[in-house]
């Protein structure tokens, strides 16, 4: 499991924003069921109460969808849903920061402009 | 099921205080962890609330019901002590048997345990090494039918896989049949991620007792240009302190002030739940 | 009874008789071994009856020695494993009491059948007195020591010296004493114990009041280990 914890953020809420990733990534796609609580807790030795705070989050984010005797499964739609929230945050979580790194480093707007479309062209995205 | 309440616990051994009017609650189904310093008063308390020895003052209750001298409610309360207390010659599938009669014990699921240690039910507790002592004592921990089950010191003299395998099949016994647990221990970052609430001892009281989330939210290490960090800690507890050249690190364990801006060259960092403890009873850090 | 006065019978039980089989096993096999080597030299065998009386008297000893040990050690050992498992103090002394009882009825029935082969020309009647003031002596005897055994488990590693040194120490000092001046009495006047204190004494076994005073003190003595039991804590050394 590519799980890793460190002390940023409450336990259950990295635990719900590595299974988005893994969710937006495509590691588990729509329709697919993902680890139950009952493994996730025995295999990263978390409590299960925090397990299944992280996993009922993205149930209410409809990113998860538990089904009856089954368990839990990618929601259809949940890789557009995660683009969409990320795109809204995108510029909070990159631009910003960006911005004032530039800022720091006395890289002008314009500059700044030049690179990124440098990005654009030579890079894979 | 009922919850375990604790009510103005003290102790005292001579003149000495150990336990000085104690009171929490535990509730059903929920993992805990009994955090102290060595001394602070944790296996009396342990022993206090599991009706081995009498408290001074004070009463403990499971429900409406007080514990002492109590048939029913100690049937639901089960302390896996550190110390060795049964005959030298007492084999694990003799104390199961007698287990059976006062709580109810789930044999196969023990056996299974057992085998996963290297053990058989057939060994003589005394006669094995610390660990697998330990290994052995845990199993009938993890599968008496109590509903309060006090583990102290459950990790005493076990190597890192065993650990492992113990925090698993905690995790295993706790979904399958919900109880409550209290473990107390000192390695403190290996069961940080098992347990929902924290009871800090400290000199005989109770400095903490909330939820790990709640507590961690709440626990910082605050570092940058010593003016700096003074600034902004002003008003705070400041717990612990040191400095390297003109960088001061100093931790609090208190909800931070919104209104106040971070200065620019001031880092702040969560502490994790060993680092949050050691800040918290350290002494002379103030 | 309850699961759990039973089950804790059952455990300790065990190991009593475990106690008893090994013990009985060395002394006879002792017995066997001199008796042998008294053969190879060239003693006769005995009669049956001397060999099964002596048999039996072996066991009531052994019985009554691991009885009195047992009560006077191993309180505190009890108390620990009934602890261990989660067994409150009523039941852990209903385990012992209930233990207790059975060896010192265990004892007399041993005495009895022991006394039955080697008195077979005395009618039963004749024992019915004797065996009743020795089985309720047997009751009052090991619930004295039953008492001083539970007290004993109370006391601290220093209390248990003072007491356990010290005690017998006055005592018998105290006994030499009141040795001395019984004889010093005797001496001077023979005649005066003739009447009064031995002769009602031995006159007294069998009447009313000396057994309302051997049941009072095994009552007594059993309160005593009740409370001695219901005080009992886990201590720390």
């Amino acid at each position: 499991m590519q799980f890793e914890f460190d002390q940023s953020a409450p336990l259950y809420q990295q635990l719900a924003d590595q299974l988005a990733e893994m969710i937006f990534t495509g590691l588990f796609a729509e329709g697919e069921q993902v680890p139950s609580t009952t493994q996730l807790s025995q295999e990263l030795q978390i409590n299960p109460a925090t397990v299944l705070k992280g996993m009922n989050q993205l149930v209410d984010e409809q990113l998860l969808e538990k089904k009856r005797g089954r368990g839990m499964f990618v929601r259809a739609g949940a890789q557009e849903r995660l683009t969409t929230k990320r795109r809204e945050d995108f510029y909070h979580d990159y631009v910003v920061s960006l911005v004032a790194e530039a800022k720091k480093l006395g890289i002008e707007e314009a500059h700044l402009l030049d690179l990124i479309k440098r990005g654009y062209d030579h890079g894979q995205v | 099921m009922d919850k375990f309440k604790v009510r103005g616990i003290s102790k005292r051994y001579g003149k000495k205080r150990v336990l000085d009017n104690l009171s929490f609650e535990l509730e059903p189904a929920k993992i805990y962890g009994l955090l102290g310093r060595n001394g602070a008063g944790k296996t009396t308390l342990l022993n206090i609330i599991t009706d081995r020895i009498f408290a001074n003052s004070g009463q403990v209750l499971l429900g409406d019901a007080t514990v002492a001298g109590n048939r029913a409610a100690l049937a639901q309360i089960y302390l896996m002590s550190e110390a060795d207390l049964v005959a030298k010659h007492t084999k694990f599938s003799e104390l199961a048997t007698v287990l059976d009669a006062t709580y109810g014990f789930d044999f196969t699921e023990a056996r299974r345990m057992l085998a996963g240690f290297d053990l058989d039910d057939q060994a003589v507790l005394a006669k094995l090494s610390t660990g697998l002592k330990t290994a052995a004592k845990l199993v009938l921990a993890l599968n008496v039918r109590a509903n309060y089950v006090f583990l102290d010191e459950p990790t005493l003299g076990l190597d890192a896989n065993h650990r492992e395998l113990f925090y698993q099949e905690l995790m295993k016994t706790y979904e399958a049949r919900p109880r409550t647990f209290v473990i107390s221990t000192h390695l403190i970052n290996e069961v940080q991620q098992l347990l929902e609430g924290v009871i800090i001892l400290d000199d005989s009281k109770i400095i903490k007792d909330q939820p790990v989330a709640d507590l961690l939210a709440n626990a910082y290490e605050i570092s940058g240009p010593a003016a700096k960090v003074d600034e902004y800690t002003a008003g705070l507890t400041v717990l612990t302190s040191r400095q390297l050249g003109k960088i001061k690190t100093v931790t609090v364990v208190e909800p931070l002030p919104d209104q106040r801006v971070i200065p620019d060259q001031v880092k702040l960092a969560h502490l994790d739940l060993q680092h949050t403890f050691t800040a918290l009873t350290n002494k002379g850090g103030n | 009874m309850n699961k759990q006065v039973l089950t804790l019978t059952k455990w300790q039980g065990k190991a009593i008789a475990k106690a008893v089989a090994v013990a009985l096993a060395i002394i006879i096999g002792l017995d066997l071994l001199f008796g042998l080597i008294g053969l190879i030299g060239g003693a006769s065998i005995g009669s049956w009856t001397s060999m099964l009386t002596n048999f039996l008297g072996t066991l009531s000893g052994i019985l009554g020695f691991i009885a009195f040990f047992w009560a006077l050690c191993f309180p505190y050992q009890l108390f620990k494993s009934g602890m261990a498992v989660g067994a409150t103090r009523k039941g852990i002394w209903g385990a012992n009491a209930i233990l207790l009882a059975v060896m010192v009825v265990l004892i007399w029935l041993v005495d009895l059948l022991k006394d039955l082969v080697l008195y077979a020309s005395k009618g039963l009647s004749n024992f019915a007195d004797g065996a009743g003031i020795s089985l309720a002596t047997a009751f009052a005897g090991l619930a004295t020591v039953a008492a001083v055994g539970a007290g004993f488990a109370l006391l601290s590693r220093r209390g248990k010296l003072l007491v356990g040194v010290g005690l017998p120490t006055v005592l018998i000092f105290l006994g030499i004493v009141a040795l001395r001046v019984l004889v010093a009495v005797v001496d001077k006047d023979p005649n005066r114990f003739n009447n009064h204190a031995l002769l009602s004494l031995s006159g007294a076994a069998g009447t009313a009041l000396f057994w309302a005073g051997l049941i009072g003190w095994f009552l007594l003595m059993t309160a005593l280990n009740y409370w001695f039991f219901t005080r009992t804590q886990l201590r720390r050394d």
